[in-house]
């Protein structure tokens, strides 16, 4: 159970939000402790590294994650869950700290910890900057909230805190429904949003992207040819 | 990343041209344009740059819909982006300096990935069609099998075992009784860390633990003394 199963750990969405491919997250993540050369054939192909992560409010792929994930520390028990029902600008109500009945919207969702993060809610003030002679400046910063039993989504009937199933509608549609009314609650727009859009349409192209029109244009025909063959034709060089 | 083929002229000049040595006495590189060189280097507004935004790679799907000389001139346009990518990463390195967005190689390595098993599938079409066979595979994969925990020296075993002589026969139950001891300890592993998440959650879902370890009986687990936790929930 190695390889891969290090990158199956990262949730789904975290890698969505991100917008960026699977195996450079695994690049960045990598904590390689000594690797055989692969060109020696008397050395095993093995490689040493870590695999081991603790999932912290960073993300994966930065820098800070990888200066937290330097030492080893206690095992973090994750309960896992059958299905994932929080987005990104979901209205939730706090059921513990002192924000105990305020309802916030989701910022943040690290799925790897069962965490969501909830928009000036649960917050904790602290100092950053310090020098000598400066105090430095006080910034807020959001503690986050477990899914399980610290956080409830809001039900648009009456404002309140509800458990949430994912129930099929007649249409054949996965959406979630209120276990006390009913109600159904749908999934927020920003849920789609990534780093690098708000939404899909709203991508601004940059200068090397293929526009959407070429990319879309078909231009094969099928061909009882070969790759090479048919360039060969194409070319002349028969 | 989704890249243009607007550069065709050039990228076939640039293809097909041979280098000549510094010290050569033929006078001017003459079908050389400068530029030829400065490809090798990021747009120089870039250099310094924090962050390039860059799109995704293409998909199978995308790159299906192509004709043959358009995956060609893809996969070369794609090359020299990548060429591009790796010198600016190499003189970052050197110089010291932040290399901006490094998930454009890995998006770049995907799309070309991507190419090539479109090609194969068009060359295996026609392979299992004209010949009987399947198109041979210009790269050996060489992927290890996850679940397998001797998955690197499986290939030495199966070699090894062909020959049926005394010493292999014993060999094999050697293999045979580590593969065991190795899917043992696996399975030890999973039930202790079964019976902490009972302990520490005892209102979770015990079909979402059933489902994330499928060879751990989860019945079973509440008459094992590491799930008692300061409460009487799955206890029998």
């Amino acid at each position: 159970m190695r390889l891969t199963v290090m990158l199956s750990k990262i949730a789904k969405f975290s890698t969505d939000y991100s917008n960026l491919p699977e195996s450079y997250i695994k690049r960045a993540m990598r904590q390689v402790y000594w690797e055989a050369p692969r060109d020696l054939p008397q050395y095993l192909p093995v490689t040493l590294e870590k695999k081991k992560f603790r999932y912290t409010m960073n993300r994966p792929w930065t820098e800070e994650f990888r200066r937290q994930n330097l030492s080893r520390r206690k095992k973090v028990f994750v309960e896992p869950l059958k299905e994932w029902t929080f987005f990104r600008g979901d209205r939730v109500e706090v059921l513990v700290g002192k924000d105990k009945g305020k309802i916030g919207l989701v910022s943040q969702i690290i799925e790897e910890r069962n965490w969501v993060v909830v928009e000036g809610l649960n917050v904790h003030y602290r100092w950053i900057g310090k020098t000598d002679d400066y105090p430095g400046t006080v910034i807020q910063s959001e503690a986050p909230l477990l899914v399980t039993n610290e956080v409830a989504l809001v039900d648009p009937s009456d404002d309140k805190g509800t458990k949430v199933e994912w129930r099929f509608t007649e249409q054949g549609e996965k959406v979630r429904v209120s276990k006390r009314t009913g109600h159904i609650i749908p999934v927020p727009i920003s849920a789609s949003e990534t780093i690098d859009f708000k939404a899909k349409a709203g991508y601004p192209e940059q200068e090397k992207d293929t526009r959407a029109a070429d990319m879309s244009e078909h231009t094969y025909i099928p061909q009882s040819k070969t790759f090479e063959m048919d360039l060969m034709e194409h070319y002349r060089l028969e | 990343m989704l890249l243009t083929f607007n550069d065709l002229s050039s990228l076939i000049d640039f293809v097909f041209l041979s280098f000549r040595p510094a010290n050569s006495t033929s006078i001017h590189m003459t079908s050389f344009k400068s530029s030829n060189l400065m490809q090798f280097f990021d747009d120089p507004k870039n250099f310094g740059a924090s962050e390039v935004k860059s799109g995704r790679s293409w998909t199978v799907d995308e790159l299906r819909i192509k004709s043959n000389i358009d995956l060609q001139k893809l996969w070369f346009v794609l090359l020299k982006e990548r060429n591009m990518l790796l010198t600016m990463e190499y003189n970052c390195r050197e110089a010291c300096y932040l290399f901006p967005s490094p998930e454009r190689i890995d998006k770049i390595q995907d799309s070309m990935t991507r190419l090539e098993q479109v090609i194969h599938e068009r060359n295996d079409a026609y392979w299992q069609l004209e010949i009987g066979e399947e198109a041979p595979k210009p790269r050996a994969e060489k992927t290890l099998d996850p679940t397998d925990p001797l998955a690197a020296i499986r290939e030495p075993i199966e070699a090894v075992t062909q020959v049926k002589d005394r010493a292999t026969l014993k060999f094999q139950y050697l293999i045979k009784e580590k593969e065991r001891k190795l899917k043992l300890k696996q399975k030890r592993l999973h039930e202790r860390e079964a019976a902490m998440l009972l302990k520490y959650f005892p209102n979770m879902d015990k079909e979402a633990l059933q489902a994330k370890y499928p060879d751990v009986n989860v019945e079973k687990l509440k008459f094992v003394q590491r799930t008692r936790g300061s409460h009487e929930f799955n206890t029998a």
